[in-house]
C-alpha cells in the first residue's frame, strides 16, 4: 500500500495541470475593478436614492418586436460558440476573419423563465452610463444542461436591452417573450434554460475582444432579398423570408450545421449589425436542397424565416447577411 | 492570484469537470476573496482559505437546481473545449488519463481529499481546514479513497493493482 501511495503521490502531483490563463487572470482583475467601482457608485446612489425617496431599481419591459426567430428550431447538435472560436475550425479556414465582441459591464442578478417569458434583472457594474443603444443582448436556450453561457443552443436571438438608461450601479428588470422558443408540450411554458449575455454595441479587434466569433468563409453573391409573408396569428408581428445565394470561398468544405447566419436590416447600406437602429437576427441555417455541406467554390441558395415586429417594415430597409462559425 | 490561480482552477476543475465552469468558479472565488479580504483572519494560509471558498462554491454549484434537474452530457460538445489549443489539449489529456478518471469517479468526499492531498500537496491538517472537517476524517477518507482507487485501477488493468 505504501508503494501505491508513493506512486499515487508521484503521479498525481506531476499530473498535467489545467492552465490558469493570463486571459482568465485579466478577466478577474477587470471584474474586480468593476465590482469595486460599482460598489462605490452603488453606495453613492443608495444615499441619493434615500434622499430622494426613490429606489434604485427601475423597471423596463422589452417588447417582443424585432427579435424573434422563426425556424430556428432547425437545430443541429453542434454547439454555438460565443466565448471562444470553435477549435474544429482550422486556422487556415478562419484566417484573420474573427469578429471581436466585448462584454458589456452587465451583471445578471436574476435570470429565469416565467411561463412563456424570460425575465432578468440587470445591473450596470461598469463605470459609465449605459443607454439602450450602447449594448445588445444575445438570448439563447439550450436543450440540455450546461453551466456555461451560450455555447450550445437550439434557439438563439439578438435581444434589445432595457429601454431605460442605467447609471453605474443601477439595475433594471427585463423581460422577453420568445415566441418561437422550444416549449414544454404539457405546460406550454418555456422548457429550456435561458442564457443571456450582453455585448457592447461596437465590435472590436480580436486582440481586445472578450469573445471572438469566427466568420464563415461565405460570400453573398447577390443582394439578399426579403419578402413579407404574413402576419403572425396574434397580429403583433410579421413573418418574413430572406433569400440569398452564397458561395464558399475557402478551399474547404464547410457544413452549414456548424454555422449561424447574422441577418440585419438597416437604413444605411453601410451599417453593420451593431448599428443602433439595425434590426438584427441570429439564426440557424435551414438546409438547402444541395445538403448541409457546401463544397469549396460551390454556390447555394438559402432561405431564412424571420418574425419581426409590425414596424419597421423590413422590406424598406437594406438587407445584410453574414455567417459565423458555431 | 498568480500564486494560487492554478490551485483554484485545478481544484474547481476536479469538482465540476468542465473547463469553462471551472474558469467561472475560479473567477467567482477570487472576486469573493477580494471582496472579503478584510474578513480573512489569517487562521489558515491564504491557499487554504482560497481552496475552502473554491470547494464551497463548487459544492453550491453541484447542488444547484440546474445541475440537479437537467441531464448532463459528459464532456459536452464544444462546452468542454477550452479557449486555446493548449488548454484543449490539457483537457483532452486529462480525460484520457486512466488514473485521473479513476479519481474523478470516486465519490466526492473521497475525491476531494485525494485531490487536495496528493495533487495540491496539502497536509491532512490543511485539507481538514479547507473542507471544514476533522483531520481524523481526512485521514480516514484518504485511506478509503486510496483503497477504492486501487481496486478501480486493478479492475481497469492498471498495474497499480499489482503493487
Amino acid at each position: 500500500m505504501e508503494k501505491f501511495e508513493d506512486e499515487l503521490l508521484e503521479r498525481l502531483s506531476n499530473m498535467i495541470e489545467v492552465p490558469f490563463s493570463d486571459e482568465l487572470q485579466h478577466r478577474i482583475l477587470q471584474s474586480a475593478r468593476q465590482q469595486q467601482i460599482a460598489r462605490r457608485n452603488r453606495r453613492r446612489f443608495d444615499w441619493r436614492g434615500l434622499a430622494a425617496g426613490t429606489g434604485g431599481v427601475g423597471a423596463a419591459t422589452v417588447l417582443i418586436w424585432g427579435a424573434w426567430n422563426y425556424g430556428s428550431s432547425v437545430p443541429t447538435n453542434a454547439a454555438l460558440r460565443t466565448n471562444a472560436v470553435n477549435e474544429n475550425v482550422s486556422s487556415s479556414v478562419l484566417g484573420d476573419n474573427l469578429l471581436g465582441l466585448q462584454l458589456a459591464p452587465i451583471s445578471l442578478q436574476y435570470l429565469g423563465n416565467e411561463g412563456k417569458d424570460v425575465r432578468a434583472t440587470l445591473v450596470n457594474i461598469g463605470t459609465e452610463t449605459l443607454r439602450q443603444q450602447d449594448y445588445v443582448g444575445v438570448l439563447s436556450f439550450q436543450p440540455s444542461a450546461d453551466p456555461n453561457l451560450l455555447q450550445a443552443t437550439d434557439w438563439i436571438m439578438f435581444v434589445d436591452p432595457p429601454k431605460q438608461t442605467l447609471e453605474p450601479g443601477d439595475s433594471a428588470d427585463w423581460s422577453f417573450h420568445p415566441v418561437t422558443a422550444p416549449l414544454d408540450e404539457v405546460t406550454g411554458n418555456l422548457r429550456e434554460k435561458p442564457r443571456l449575455v450582453f455585448f457592447k454595441q461596437e465590435t472590436t479587434i480580436p486582440t481586445k475582444a472578450d469573445v471572438k466569433w469566427g466568420l464563415a468563409p461565405f460570400v453573398v453573391t447577390d443582394q439578399p432579398k426579403v419578402n413579407f409573408v404574413q402576419l403572425i396569428p396574434s397580429k403583433t408581428g410579421k413573418k418574413y423570408e430572406v433569400h440569398e445565394t452564397i458561395q464558399n470561398t475557402s478551399a474547404h468544405d464547410v457544413s452549414l450545421d456548424n454555422c449561424l447566419a447574422i441577418i440585419w436590416f438597416s437604413y444605411n447600406p453601410d451599417d453593420n449589425w451593431t448599428a443602433p437602429d439595425a434590426v438584427r437576427f441570429i439564426v440557424t441555417i435551414a438546409e438547402p436542397k444541395e445538403g448541409p455541406v457546401i463544397k469549396s467554390n460551390q454556390k447555394v441558395s438559402l432561405t431564412s424565416h424571420l418574425i419581426a415586429g409590425l414596424n419597421p417594415d423590413l422590406t424598406k430597409m437594406y438587407t445584410h447577411v453574414e455567417f459565423i462559425h458555431r | 492570484m498568480r500564486d494560487y490561480g492554478a490551485d483554484v482552477m485545478n481544484v474547481a476543475y476536479s469538482y465540476v469537470r468542465n473547463y469553462h465552469q471551472a474558469q467561472d468558479i475560479t473567477q467567482d472565488v477570487f472576486l469573493r476573496a477580494y471582496s472579503k479580504m478584510n474578513s480573512f483572519r489569517g487562521d489558515s494560509s491564504v491557499k487554504t482559505w482560497l481552496l475552502s471558498i473554491t470547494a464551497n462554491r463548487c459544492k453550491d454549484y453541484l447542488r444547484s437546481w440546474a445541475i440537479r434537474n437537467e441531464i448532463h452530457e459528459p464532456e459536452q460538445l464544444d462546452y468542454e473545449r477550452a479557449d486555446s489549443n493548449t488548454e484543449a489539449e490539457v483537457v483532452t489529456r486529462l480525460a484520457n488519463d486512466q488514473l485521473w478518471q479513476a479519481v474523478y469517479d470516486l465519490p466526492m468526499k473521497y475525491r476531494e481529499v485525494i485531490i487536495l492531498y496528493y495533487s495540491r500537496g496539502m497536509t491532512s491538517l490543511e485539507v481538514a481546514q479547507t473542507l471544514g472537517v476533522s483531520e481524523q476524517s481526512v485521514r480516514t477518507r484518504l485511506h478509503r479513497g486510496r483503497l477504492m482507487l486501487k481496486e478501480r485501477l486493478a479492475e481497469g488493468g492498471d498495474n497499480y493493482g499489482e503493487v
